[in-house]
């Protein structure tokens, strides 16, 4: 996507990948969205499709000891672009198999539901591996009467 | 995130209020736990109150759905709202649970 206007939101949060960070990982992200006027069932989306990233960096990326996990965002256009990374483990969200959502009470399962949660509530999800570390972002778009500022 | 039980006939009405995440899904299921007894097969969920659910939260409701499916009874999904209602279909949650507009209507349905 060719980038021609690029505005920076003011967040850049770097904590370790505990449980309990979760709020203070998703608080400022969902203040600079509301900022650009993204509304509240929005909001909730972006919050959800964080925890679940989040989580799953607690799971996967880090599953023997906890590790720094940084969380910023940025305008890109009509885009809101929240970027998640991680040095742990490699893992690729956006190449995880669907869950089977076919399956009975008895035999289902709940793995792989919340990375398919986050991957159908954004707008657009990308992965890379730079060096040793897992780039995320989640991109919600941000409707024309949500860029009147 | 606050519950409230109530026996209504031959079921138990968990009325959950608030959020269901991650860093409390584990106080969610310890409560179910607590309120469900042996001889209790039904378990409705009135989710009008809940307004954030994140898939600990969904694990939570599909082990305790094995529980009440190995009773012989099963749970049922009532009044979701909003963007709850949205993940619940994305989830597939509404093909794997009966769901209902009012809690009346899902105690109507058992």
């Amino acid at each position: 996507m060719k980038i021609s206007k690029t505005q920076v939101v003011p967040v850049s949060v770097s904590l370790p990948s505990r449980v309990e960070n979760l709020p203070h990982f998703i608080t400022p992200v969902l203040a600079a969205a509301r900022a650009l006027f993204v509304d509240e069932d929005r909001c909730h989306d972006l919050e959800l499709a964080i925890e679940e990233s989040i989580v799953n960096i607690i799971n996967y990326a880090y599953p023997d000891k906890e590790g720094i996990v940084r969380i910023g965002c940025r305008r890109e256009e009509d885009c809101l672009v929240v970027c998640i990374e991680d040095e742990g483990i490699e893992f690729d969200i956006t190449a995880a198999d669907a869950p089977d959502l076919s399956s009975d009470v008895s035999s289902r399962k709940i793995g792989g539901l919340g990375i398919y949660l986050v991957r159908n509530l954004m707008d657009d999800v990308r992965y890379r591996r730079e060096g040793n570390r897992n780039l995320l972002e989640l991109v919600i778009f941000l409707h024309p009467k949500e860029m009147k500022e | 995130m606050d519950i409230d039980f109530q026996m209504k006939g031959n079921a138990l009405v968990a009325s959950v209020h608030g959020r269901v995440d991650t860093g409390n899904a584990s106080v969610f299921e310890m409560k179910l736990v607590e309120a469900l007894s042996q001889e209790e097969k039904w378990l409705v969920f009135d989710l009008s109150g809940l307004e954030y659910i994140s898939s600990a939260g969904l694990r939570v409701l599909l082990s305790t759905a094995k529980i009440m499916k190995s009773k012989g009874g099963d749970i049922r999904l009532a009044a979701t709202q909003g963007p709850v209602k949205k993940v619940f279909q994305i989830s597939g949650f509404f093909s794997l649970f009966k769901h209902f507009d009012t809690t009346d209507a899902a105690l109507e349905n058992l």
